[in-house]
């Protein structure tokens, strides 16, 4: 498989796949999937199944898509996955692959432009009849997507696959979907956010990082008027990489913005170092969640 | 200042430098937790002793040593290093930098975030100490 997509970068025909640790990048890559579908008049069908669909369309709108008036048109529909690969009580690949090849002809009796499917297949882990059509089924769907104006990202958790599943399902997709990282250590992670677009950083951040944090701010800050600087996980900051994160800020002209969302001693660092003297620049200050 | 035998002991002391920064950080967190100080105020005061070990790999000869210990009501931090000193003599007024200032963060933070802060500076070294209030010593 060749080196892993970025999520936007995905076309009609594609079935990749998107191994996962930190459910917060799953979601922000899978919310970003579906922005884009909505975007290009695709309908978009959600399979979840580590939370409930009530709980995973709160978290979309929270990201800012349109989730109540796309479900309402039928444009977005957000399902349990065990209720749809495991009807009945089993899997079945072919009843699952004809569902799909019916749900494209819909979409196009519907007047969409095509179809966009994204899957947490931990429904796959269930003790039912058939799981173990899994890999041939992965690799019909690459098959019958590859031709169709349909695209499908499938969500494997790898703490919850064993290792040799993983490297099966992931060698039957054509793509690997992973986020832009700058840096990822123990200590440190840097990477790009899709959905609001913008920068996460996990862990501790020092002066030592600040060539890699200017190189991932610089990019970001192209991406949108309004940058979103996501440091929720972030557990240390010290007082030259926050001057580095309000210098940025402070040279954003025409109506551009940054928000930053925080624990409260990082928002205190910053405050301390002047972010509440910049008007492009809105602190945002949660609890650590876990 | 009034203070026991038993609270002057040093509680940490150990050297660093650049890549001990990390390790720095956790046990000044340790210590300042055993001292007594306060859950809250504890993450300050690792950024503190950050910031000034920091300046002490940059700007005080690449190495440094940190020290700790209880002082009546205050857990102290003490930064030294055998570096060629501040370019321009310690003073007391430490004003927040500019936004675009290229440095200086460091001892403003310092001199904001504890409770009491002394700088010492020659030509055969620099020492920082913040003190943090802890309020009433621990049961022993």
């Amino acid at each position: 498989m060749a080196e892993p997509a970025s999520v936007d970068g995905l076309r009609p025909g594609d079935h990749a796949c998107l191994t996962f640790s930190d459910a917060d990048e799953r979601l922000d890559i899978v919310a970003a999937f579906v922005r884009d579908g909505l975007a290009a008049s695709q309908r978009v069908l959600c399979y979840v199944e580590s939370s409930t669909p009530t709980a995973f369309s709160v978290e979309l709108a929270e990201r800012g898509l349109p989730v109540d008036a796309s479900v309402a048109s039928g444009q977005l529909v957000v399902a349990g996955s065990g209720e749809h690969f495991l009807a009945g009580g089993a899997f079945g690949a072919d009843r699952m692959l004809g569902l799909i090849e019916s749900e494209l002809r819909t979409a196009h009796g519907d007047g969409y432009a095509g179809l966009r499917l994204t899957a947490d297949m931990c429904w796959a882990l269930r003790p039912a009849a058939g799981v173990e059509q899994l890999i041939a089924f992965e690799n019909q769907m690459a098959r019958l997507l590859t031709t169709s104006s349909a695209l499908a990202v499938c969500q494997y958790d790898r703490e919850r696959f064993d290792t040799v599943t993983l490297a099966s399902v992931t060698a039957a997709h054509g793509q690997a979907v992973a986020a832009i990282t700058y840096h990822d250590d123990a200590m440190l992670r840097i990477c790009r956010q899709y959905a609001p677009p913008g920068i996460r950083i996990a862990g501790e951040l020092d002066f030592r990082h600040l060539p890699v944090l200017a190189r991932a701010l610089t990019e970001a800050l192209g991406l949108d008027p309004v940058i979103h600087v996501n440091l929720r996980q972030l557990r240390f900051i010290d007082g030259a990489v926050g001057a580095a994160i309000i210098q940025a800020a402070a040279g954003l002209t025409d109506g551009k913005r940054m928000l930053v969302t925080c624990q409260p001693l990082v928002g205190k660092v910053l405050a301390a170092i002047g972010a509440d003297e910049l008007p492009q620049l809105q602190i945002s200050v949660r609890d650590v969640e876990q | 200042m009034s203070s026991s035998e038993n609270d002057l002991r040093v509680s940490l002391d150990q050297a660093f430098d650049l890549d001990g920064l990390v390790s720095l950080r956790s046990a000044v967190a340790a210590h300042a937790d055993r001292l007594g100080l306060p859950a809250a105020r504890i993450p300050e005061l690792v950024l503190v002793a950050h910031e000034l070990a920091g300046n002490a790999v940059r700007h005080g000869g690449g190495t440094g040593r940190v020290r700790m210990w209880r002082d009546d009501g205050s857990i102290v931090c003490e930064i030294s290093d055998t570096g060629p000193g501040l370019p321009t003599p310690p003073s007391d007024d430490y004003g927040r930098p500019a936004v675009d200032a290229l440095g200086g963060r460091g001892l403003w933070l310092a001199f904001h975030l504890s409770d009491d802060f002394m700088l010492k500076s020659d030509g055969s070294g620099t020492t920082a100490t913040a003190a943090f209030y802890a309020g009433e010593p621990p049961r022993a």
